[in-house]
């Protein structure tokens, strides 16, 4: 070792406490851009650990002393055990208590405020009022342009907009409430036989599939689909009476839209026996929708069942179903924030950006005409390109940093961004070369009991577009999932136990060949009609309303 | 269950050293990196059972170990957090690439201890005050009447001297062999 190296230095001052800001900027840079002063930096931090422990021995976790520790310790988390300290600093912390105030106010106003009640008849526009960070090359294109101003359609069931921060705005739509929505029946939900199967869902049924088989998964297309229709008759029988699915939480709307999308990758008719569950469960998630929209208060949630109620309406064309899924659109709208995310409960989860992704695509492919989608659907696909690390080929997101985020986060970003018509994006084809590059086997065992939902991410990544390249990696994840699967047909959670959040998963995955088009041809019209200017189409959309003869 | 806690507790003890190394790199307080390391033992533990056994266990915890520390900042607010995530994986990947180095912790800690043992009274003193008493660097400089370069310099040095011979130390233990 050196001490005249002015890495080392540097790291060595650091170590002491002693650099300025603008050193201690350029020592990160200097780690970030070069991996031998990175190990130098694990070397040195080794040592002075290990000097602090040698001259100064902390209160060292001994064997004996964590065993106590451990032994009283839950074996699984229990985030809900009381007290927890963790829990209770957030729910004091200073930045709940601004939180609260803001809710009082909210809600102060939403009392205060009068409401009109007359019904727009016209398109409005409705502004969000904030401001978006800069985004190439809408915003050089039409400088003066506020781009959150969105579109809201008059709805054929109207819908009130509410708990928002933009509430104020939203009321002033004027779009008076429901006084309930009506919950379908199966006698309402007779198949319309002259009703055609939309394109985006053409591969799922006949010997389109068989084809898209001998295509998209060759070797083990046919084997997953039995394991398939397997899973989803362990699934048949552990379906509650009111069309529900349970998780180990206790929560039943994730494992109930990710159910109901698994039994419609078959596209059953409501009759079948893959049709009949499939459209109870759609039933529940009438029963969680409120009456603004949104089926969960989390984002990522309300955008599984909103894809699994665009599948359903879709596929069926139930009765009420249209305006329920242009309330669920709207309020799935109106969630995305000025950076593109969604605030989600589990902190801007990552996954809930994919199924966010996913749910958009599907109601551009169902309606195409949908401008304030494709605004955010473009919005989205900024957001998920500036996380990529080009030096990395990766998707790095702030808080997903350990080995299996960045697998989790790079397969979810690739699998969105093709979703959204950028599957010939440099970025996704370097994410897939980096997931390529990993163990076909360990990833998809560690996602099939860790990270459910990422599974369908990471095979809906190489079965959408297959290639040379991929087709042995992907054959051998299917045959690791497929290995995996218990004797009842089902696959198990990290705990070993049989789950329906997981089965549901796994069947997804192993049907992303035959859900939606490929993305190297069906998906031209959506990635063109994207790679125009949002803004160009939307500010001519904006032109025409506002303009006395429309 | 007992074999499972034993299971654990042999890659923890393992890997104890680099998880200590890996949270002092971004908590300079002794306290806080303390109990930082108690919560990371314990979510370990609770989370033992989606280890699969296959890939580095000592990745694994540091993963969790910066998501502890990151978790930890957020909670207090004190200082902003002293890393960006980029900076975060970076460091996280040369600690992967270099886990081979620190495989033989025990080892490791006697080459430490033989070569603190052959160090210049002196330098000595001077690693006593810093580590063992914990003084900041301008306390030791007041202790012993010299500037503040001069004792950074000094512990440069004499750190730069102790990381030469532990790994002497250590290849001259793989030549005699166990």
């Amino acid at each position: 070792m050196n001490t005249e190296d002015p890495v080392q230095a540097r790291i060595q001052a650091f170590l002491d406490d002693l650099l300025s800001e603008q050193e201690r900027a350029a020592l990160f840079l200097e780690l970030r851009e070069s991996p031998v002063a990175a190990r130098e930096f694990a070397r040195l931090t080794r040592l002075e650990s290990a000097l602090r422990q040698a001259l100064h021995p902390e209160p060292a976790l001994s064997l004996s002393d964590l065993g106590e520790e451990l032994a009283t310790a839950p074996a699984q988390g229990r985030w809900w055990h009381w007290p927890n300290q963790q829990i209770l600093d957030h729910l004091w912390g200073p930045a709940s208590a601004v939180l609260l105030h803001a809710a009082l106010i909210l809600l102060i106003l939403r009392w205060a405020l009068p409401r009109p009640n007359s019904v727009s008849e016209q398109i409005t526009p409705v502004s969000l009022g904030r401001q978006l960070p800069p985004l190439e090359p809408f915003e050089s294109a039409f400088p003066d342009m506020d781009p959150r101003t969105l579109m809201i359609p008059d709805l054929a069931y109207p819908m009130e907009v509410n708990s928002y921060p933009d509430e104020a705005v939203a009321n002033a739509i004027g779009i008076p409430l429901p006084d309930a929505w009506p919950v379908s029946t199966l006698k309402d939900a007779a198949p319309d036989s002259k009703l055609k199967v939309p394109a985006v869902f053409l591969a799922r049924i006949g010997s389109a599939r068989t084809e898209r088989h001998a295509q998209a998964a060759p070797g083990w297309g046919v084997r997953a689909e039995q394991a398939a229709r397997s899973g989803l008759d362990w699934m048949r029988s552990t379906q509650a009476s009111d069309g529900s699915w349970s998780e180990a939480d206790g929560g039943s709307l994730r494992a109930t839209a990710l159910a109901a999308a698994a039994f419609l990758s078959f596209a059953p008719a409501p009759g079948d026996p893959q049709g009949r569950p499939a459209l109870q469960a759609i039933r529940f998630l009438e029963t969680q929708q409120r009456k603004d929209g949104r089926f969960d208060l989390d984002p990522g949630r309300h955008a599984m069942a909103t894809l699994a109620f665009a599948e359903a309406w879709g596929l069926w064309r139930l009765p009420e179903a249209g305006a329920r899924l242009d309330a669920a659109t709207a309020a799935l709208l109106l969630a995305q924030d000025r950076d593109g995310y969604w605030e989600s409960a589990e902190a801007r989860s990552v996954s809930a950006l994919g199924w966010q992704a996913h749910a958009l695509a599907l109601i551009l492919q169902l309606h195409p005409d949908r401008e304030e989608v494709r605004l955010a659907a473009a919005h989205l696909t900024g957001l998920l390109k500036t996380q990529f690390d080009p030096a990395k080929g990766l998707f790095l997101f702030p808080k997903n940093v350990s080995p299996l985020d960045r697998n989790r986060t790079t397969a979810m970003a690739v699998s969105a961004l093709q979703a959204l018509g950028e599957g010939s994006s440099a970025e996704c084809q370097q994410g897939r070369q980096f997931l390529l590059r990993q163990s076909a086997s360990t990833l998809a065992s560690e996602f099939t009991k860790a990270a459910p939902d990422s599974l369908y991410f990471l095979f809906d990544v190489f079965a959408r577009r297959p290639g040379a390249d991929s087709a042995g990696w992907l054959a051998e994840a299917a045959r690791t999932v497929l290995a995996e699967q218990s004797a009842a047909g089902a696959w198990t959670d990290s705990e070993n136990r049989l789950a329906s959040l997981n089965t549901s998963s796994v069947i997804l995955a192993l049907s992303s060949h035959v859900r939606y088009p490929l993305d190297i041809s069906a998906h031209r019209t959506l990635r063109s009609s994207l790679a125009q200017s949002p803004l160009r189409s939307h500010a001519k959309f904006c032109a025409d309303s506002a303009s006395p003869s429309s | 269950m007992i074999n499972r806690q034993a299971d654990f507790m042999v890659h923890f003890t393992k890997h104890q050293g680099d998880l200590r190394a890996v949270i002092g790199s971004m908590v300079f307080d002794r306290h806080a990196r303390e109990d930082i390391l108690q919560e990371v033992a314990l979510v370990l533990w609770k989370k033992f059972d989606e280890y699969d056994g296959i890939h580095s266990f000592g990745a694994w915890a540091r993963g969790i170990a910066v998501r502890k520390v990151l978790q930890s900042f957020d909670r207090t607010r004190r200082t902003p957090f002293p890393m960006d995530p980029e900076t975060i994986e970076a460091v996280l990947t040369a600690y992967d690439e270099t886990e081979t180095e620190a495989d033989e912790p025990t080892e490791r800690q006697e080459a430490l201890r033989h070569c603190l043992e052959h160090l210049p009274e002196k330098s000595r003193q001077l690693l006593d005050l810093r580590y063992e008493q914990e003084l900041k660097l301008h306390e030791v400089a007041g202790r012993t009447g010299s500037t503040l370069d001069a004792v950074h310099k000094a512990l440069s040095r004499i750190r730069t001297r102790l990381h030469d011979c532990v790994q002497k130390e250590l290849s001259a233990r793989k030549e005699v062999g166990p």
